[in-house]
């Protein structure tokens, strides 16, 4: 990454249009607004769908909504990886104070958000035919409705405060303890009697799930963890160039 | 077999209308930002 952070709280280096790619796009004002990451990802989601679709068998009860398992397992996993990020980079930011680590952490919260929004939207679409209705209060389900609820006042935390350093510290203390929300949804099943399905694949004996099945799973994994990291790069990138406004910003309010 | 392909299809467009909304509204920030640094250079360099 070479564009540098001028700082919300700092004044930018006046560096001539052209030394950077985003100030060379936004000099021309024409940016560069899909890049290849998630042109590759957009492709591997298409490959991954395609698969379910037309290469793995339905299963033979559930009918063609077990294939709904294919979207929302790697929608839940990726939703632990991208808050598993922010845990990490929080826990750096409040170490170092190292304002990289708090983009990072900004940009993956979103993108886990997102994640999360497709789990509890794919999850009651199988439970209608397969349970019978659209949402129940089952442990695992409330548990992920609530992490829902900690990142979306994560990011509305983190628009509500002006003084960067006070926001990046607020929101590090926040990632950190919604993180540690992960761990007991993932048990939750265990723990407590409920109508969600046991895991059958992160569990500690061997997955459960005809190989043909497995593949596909494991397929439409990579290709969402493809997602996460484009699109969280691609987050990062729009921290990185609010940094940029912010400092410029403040250069042309002290030159008045 | 139950009959749940709407519900698979349901699912599916759904998802893929919340990924593809999020990368449109990353796209759409990302613009937005690019011309105001533009315009804030532009008016620097007057």
């Amino acid at each position: 990454m070479t564009t540098p952070i001028t700082g919300r709280d700092s004044a930018p280096r006046s560096a001539p249009a052209g030394s950077n790619p985003a100030a060379t796009e936004a000099a021309r004002g024409r940016p560069a607004l899909i890049d290849g990451w998630i042109i590759a990802a957009a492709l591997a989601v298409i490959a991954a769908y395609v698969r379910v679709i037309w290469f793995t068998p339905a299963e033979a009860i559930q009918g063609l909504a077990q294939k709904i398992y294919y979207l929302h397992l790697p929608a839940a996993l990726n939703a632990y990886l991208a808050f598993g990020v922010v845990f990490v980079t929080s826990i750096v930011y409040l170490w170092l104070h190292e304002e990289r680590a708090d983009l990072v952490a900004e940009a993956s919260a979103e993108v886990g958000l997102m994640f999360t929004t497709v789990v509890l939207l794919t999850g009651p679409i199988w439970a209608k035919p397969i349970w019978g209705t659209w949402w129940t209060w089952d442990a695992r389900l409330t548990l992920t409705l609530f992490l829902w609820f900690i990142y979306a006042g994560y990011i509305v935390l983190r628009g509500a405060i002006l003084e960067p350093s006070l926001r990046a510290r607020y929101s590090a203390v926040l990632g950190i303890l919604g993180a540690l929300l992960i761990p007991f949804i993932h048990m939750s099943v265990y723990l407590f009697r409920t109508l969600h399905p046991m895991p059958i694949v992160l569990k500690p004996d061997r997955p459960s799930l005809p190989p043909e099945m497995l593949h596909t799973l494991m397929f439409s994994f990579a290709a969402f963890v493809l997602v996460y990291f484009a699109l969280a790069r691609a987050r990062y990138r729009l921290g990185l160039e609010r940094a940029r406004l912010a400092g410029l910003e403040a250069l042309l309010e002290g030159g008045r | 077999m139950a009959q749940t392909a709407g519900y698979f299809h349901a699912a599916y467009i759904v998802a893929g209308t919340v990924y593809v909304l999020y990368t449109l509204s990353l796209v759409v920030r990302r613009r937005r930002v690019l011309q105001r640094i533009a315009a804030l250079q532009r008016g620097a360099e007057r």
